[in-house]
């Protein structure tokens, strides 16, 4: 099992900038519940140090699942817009453009689909503050309206799948969930046409399977995978994790 | 899937996780958010990946 050591762990006492607030906060992602409390410092991303910024120190990572234990990262970046931000706090982004760090409100995300080797760096990727890098893209951007500033959220012309046409026209681009998600019973219907069976992802899913679905080559073996995955989220396979940080209350 | 008149296709190379060759899962996952947000897709990183 991983241990604590193997995170960077922010420690207030080492550091001159830092400014107590102490109010305890409480978020709850797709995959669970992370509370803890607020604290104030300089946040440095890529050189770019943002004074006074307000942040949320998580004292409970559970509600971050076995993502949080095998993934290789240390917290969580929101880039979205402030009116959705726990407790009202600015963002990071917005206090760059506040404090003329960044010229232009714009970043951009590059994702790469290098194959992921079995152990952290896991797939490879960019996240541009105040610009984007035409290196990774061909053609002309495509704009497309928000429908408002919470969410990275717009509205869909048409959703198809096969000859299924959702009658959900709602969309959120959200970096921080690995995969697409959508509500269940079009997704039960869609995992039907595509012939995915459900399999749970977490321990806690294991006694009502419904959440992921899988398509599986050999019946037998993933139930083998399920039986060591549920009890230890290590022992799954590498490719196997998935993750919502979309927050699904506020 | 068409987003402001321009359409965004996925492949089932896009949308299927192979691992190892032992399973594959199927990029996609239930969620219900209640209204007045939901209901609503979320597009995360299979589509980001393709299509940002």
């Amino acid at each position: 099992m991983l241990t604590a050591s193997q995170f960077y762990r922010y420690q207030p006492s080492k550091s001159s900038t830092y400014q107590p607030n102490g109010t305890k906060y409480n978020i709850r992602y797709g995959s669970g519940p992370v509370s803890g409390f607020l604290s104030e410092d300089s946040v440095s991303v890529g050189g770019l140090v943002v004074k006074h910024q307000t942040f949320a120190e998580v004292t409970n990572v559970k509600g971050l699942g076995p993502a949080f234990a095998v993934g290789q990262f240390d917290g969580i970046l929101g880039m979205a817009f402030q009116s959705i931000s726990v407790d009202d706090i600015t963002p990071p982004f917005q206090n760059m453009l506040a404090q003329g760090l960044i010229n232009e409100a714009v970043f951009a995300f590059y994702l790469s689909n290098e194959a992921a080797p079995p152990l952290p760096p896991l797939i490879k990727g960019e996240l541009i503050i105040g610009g984007i890098d035409r290196k990774h893209y061909t053609g002309e951007l495509h704009y497309v309206n928000l429908t408002s500033e919470t969410y990275w959220e717009t509205q869909a012309d048409k959703l198809v799948i096969g000859d299924y046409t959702s009658t959900t026209k709602k969309v959120v681009l959200d970096t921080g969930t690995s995969i697409l998600a959508g509500p269940t019973e079009e997704v039960k219907r869609i995992a039907k046409m595509v012939g995915a069976k459900p399999f749970p992802l977490q321990p806690s899913e294991c006694e009502s399977p419904s959440s992921a679905l899988a398509l599986s080559r050999s019946r037998s073996h993933l139930l083998a995978c399920l039986a060591h995955g549920a009890a230890d989220p290590l022992q799954t396979p590498s490719r196997a994790r998935t993750w919502q940080s979309f927050p699904t209350s506020r | 899937m068409t987003l402001g008149g321009r359409v965004f296709e996925l492949t089932p190379n896009d949308y299927i996780i192979k691992d190892e060759n032992v399973i594959c899962l199927f990029g996609m996952t239930g969620i219900d958010i209640p209204a007045p947000e939901g209901p609503l897709w979320i597009l995360g990183d299979i589509f980001i990946r393709k299509c940002e």
